[in-house]
């Protein structure tokens, strides 16, 4: 289950989920060094408050057998029971009160010594552990029991080792499962994004996968989902009534056309009759030519020709509309020219009709606007992250402050207005140029204008075949 | 020929079938889909003229079908659906032409001879003549009376159209469409201009001219009677 997709470290680092586990595994971490350092001292005081319990009952062991059996039979007691016992554990000792040894371990200054926990070396020099000592005066002696610390230190540091080793287990087993978790949700998110780029991409269709778990997640995609839903009824609506309209305009001007071809033949060769109708027909001829226009463009707009495109070499490209043009410039007594610039190919993803049409209409626009002896240069360049394209001439250019407004559709210059055009053809090189999500800009060339468009480039390894069969 | 039109609308299938009988061609028409499908399935016809969006069955659905049923008459569709992707898809459901609504007869009438005449199986030709003019399309060289004409690549596969269509009217947007994979109308004389050009290294030089302009109409290339 972990392992169905790799997730980079750098974008795991940007989820929010594995911050979520993260700051989740830290605040359980501090929690439970503070159960565990509380928990420590209670069973620290418990354990010290045991030894001195014993070392009590000790040093009232031998109280009580002085009072009963009187002073030779505490000195024996004693005595055996520093010969008999282990002297690290405890230890007894008495003596008078100047501090002069009746029996017992040779302890270093018994005089100094109050009721409470010394450091060993304070009691013998090879002594290293803490002791509890109970201090207790009879009559002109002293007696001394101790108890070692070491059994309950050692208890701790057991106590310790194995809360540490759980600590540090747990830790580890939170910090797995956090980047586990955090793995399963941002490919999740990361399954979410990629069908989101789809759908901008033109597969309206796409939907976000839901899980049936109803967690947040799952309630976020079906509320994304039922947005794209309406989203792709609109452009399906928008899409129906082009459709509407171009049948039922088209349908009314093809008959139109029809009269008029039959009127211009019932008409035969009138002098006067003949011109008119061929005029009307003319007419007609530019009223489509407009329709159409608007209409493609408004098609280009709705992005939904992005599922077409394909991997292409935009200067092959730039080369093929060139070999058309370059005759028609010829016979305007204009000179076009091509340049192909940059080491790499110079490929994009893009639809192959449309730039064709793109590159078409800055041509043509440079050739119907620009006037005779114009030259117009053509050029293409691959960059490592961007392929540029360049239409020049040196004819008028346009005047920036109308540099905006000429790429809405039905600008037309003024000067401009008794030359054939539908005003359409610079709208049209914004809107493939927005599908293809590239940079366009005009400037002045001083003379002339010059027009250019900046796409991203292709890397070279994705094909044809990676961009159709992705996400199956 | 004996073509079938399906066209709902009175005015254009009388237009249409005026024009056909006129030139010559025995006729069959339906108004719906349906109809036009059984018509389609009974009878063998030479070309099929479907309108797209019809009563009963659309246009698309027909063509579907018929191909399903293995009939590969050729197919025209004569439409007022023309939007970027519709050609496409017609083309793609096994149409041989998409022509859009409103067009000229002689515009149907030529691109109808294109595809109705079109052989079933079309052996690989190596050598096109027309008159004194031969093409070598393996060598991709052209000679007339004798003489090497010099043709730039996209002129030869202008002057190979022609030849191949010899005797038929091509129109501007058949060459546009054929010749440069133009699927739009240029606003400039591109046709006229590479037609031109054509001219004078084809038929300058030469007495006959081959190459002739159909007024209102396109190109035709044909040898002298």
């Amino acid at each position: 289950m972990w392992d169905i997709a790799f997730v980079p470290l750098n974008k795991l680092l940007k989820s929010t989920h594995l911050r979520f586990a993260i700051a989740l595994t830290a605040v359980f971490a501090v929690i439970y060094l503070l159960v565990g350092w509380f928990a420590f001292l209670a069973v620290d005081a418990e354990l010290r408050e045991r030894v001195s319990q014993a070392d009590l009952v000790t040093s009232t062991g031998f109280v009580e057998l002085y009072r009963s059996s009187g002073r030779s039979a505490l000195v024996e007691a004693v005595r055996s029971s520093s010969e008999s016992g282990e002297p690290d554990d405890s230890f007894a000792w008495l003596g008078t009160r100047n501090g002069e040894r009746l029996a017992g371990p040779a302890l270093t200054a018994p005089r100094s010594l109050q009721t409470g926990d010394v450091a060993g070396q304070s009691l013998l020099p090879e002594l290293d552990e803490g002791y509890h000592i109970q201090v207790t005066d009879l009559d002109d002696m002293r007696l001394i029991t101790g108890v070692s610390h070491e059994e309950s230190d050692e208890i701790l540091g057991l106590v310790s080792l194995v809360f540490g080793a759980a600590a540090l287990l747990t830790l580890l087993l939170a910090s797995l499962a956090g980047l586990a978790l955090a793995r399963q949700g941002q490919r999740r998110i990361d399954a979410a994004s990629g069908v989101l780029d789809r759908v901008a991409s033109g597969e309206m269709t796409r939907r976000l996968p839901v899980s049936g778990s109803g967690d947040d997640i799952d309630q976020l995609s079906t509320r994304i989902n039922s947005a794209l839903d309406q989203l792709h009824a609109t452009v399906e609506g928008i899409r129906q009534v082009s459709a509407d309209i171009a049948h039922d305009l088209r349908t009314p001007i093809n008959r139109l056309g029809i009269h008029l071809e039959r009127l211009s033949d019932s008409v035969g060769v009138d002098q006067v009759l003949g011109p008119q109708l061929e005029l009307a027909r003319a007419e007609v001829r530019q009223i489509i030519t407009t329709f159409d226009a608007l209409l493609r463009i408004a098609q280009i707009e709705a992005g939904a020709r992005r599922a077409r495109f394909q991997p292409l070499d935009l200067s092959e490209i730039a080369e093929s509309v060139f070999d058309v043009y370059a005759a028609v410039a010829e016979e305007n007594d204009q000179t076009l020219s091509l340049k192909s610039e940059g080491d790499t190919p110079a490929r994009i993803l893009g639809d192959r009709d449309l730039l064709v049409q793109l590159i078409a209409n800055l041509i043509e626009n440079a050739i119907r606007h620009s006037g005779a002896g114009a030259m117009i240069r053509v050029l293409t360049r691959a960059e490592p992250d961007h392929v540029v394209l360049r239409v020049s001439d040196t004819g008028p250019g346009i005047p920036v402050d109308d540099h905006a407004r000429v790429l809405k559709r039905f600008h037309r210059l003024d000067q401009s207005r008794h030359t054939p055009g539908s005003g359409l053809g610079l709208a049209l090189v914004k809107a493939v140029s927005d599908l293809h999500n590239a940079k366009l800009t005009l400037k002045n060339a001083v003379p002339g204008l010059w027009v250019e468009l900046r796409f991203a480039r292709l890397c070279p390894e994705i094909t044809a075949a990676d961009v159709n069969s992705g996400g199956n | 020929m004996n073509i079938l039109l399906v066209e709902d609308d009175d005015l254009t299938r009388e237009y249409v079938l005026a024009g056909l009988r006129g030139a010559g061609h025995s006729t069959d028409h339906a108004i719906d889909g349906i109809d036009g499908l059984a018509l389609a399935l009974r009878a063998a016809y030479d070309a099929i003229i479907l309108d797209r969006m019809l009563p009963g069955m659309d246009g698309l659905s027909l063509l579907k079908a018929l191909r399903a049923a293995e009939i590969h008459t050729p197919v025209l569709f004569l439409t007022a659906i023309g939007g970027l992707d519709d050609r496409v898809d017609g083309l793609e459901a096994g149409a041989d032409d998409y022509l859009v609504k409103p067009f000229a007869f002689s515009e149907l009438a030529a691109r109808l001879a294109a595809i109705g005449r079109r052989p079933a199986l079309q052996t690989e030709q190596v050598r096109l003549t027309v008159a004194d003019l031969e093409m070598d399309l393996v060598r991709r060289r052209v000679v007339r009376a004798g003489q090497p004409v010099d043709l730039l690549p996209k002129e030869f596969a202008l002057l190979e159209y022609f030849m191949r269509s010899q005797g038929r009217v091509l129109s501007k947007t058949m060459l546009l469409e054929r010749v440069w994979d133009f699927h739009f109308d240029p606003q400039t004389s591109v046709v006229e201009t590479h037609i031109s050009r054509l001219r004078g290294k084809v038929d300058k030089p030469f007495d006959q001219p081959l190459l002739h302009t159909i007024k209102n109409v396109g190109y035709c290339l044909r040898a002298p009677e």
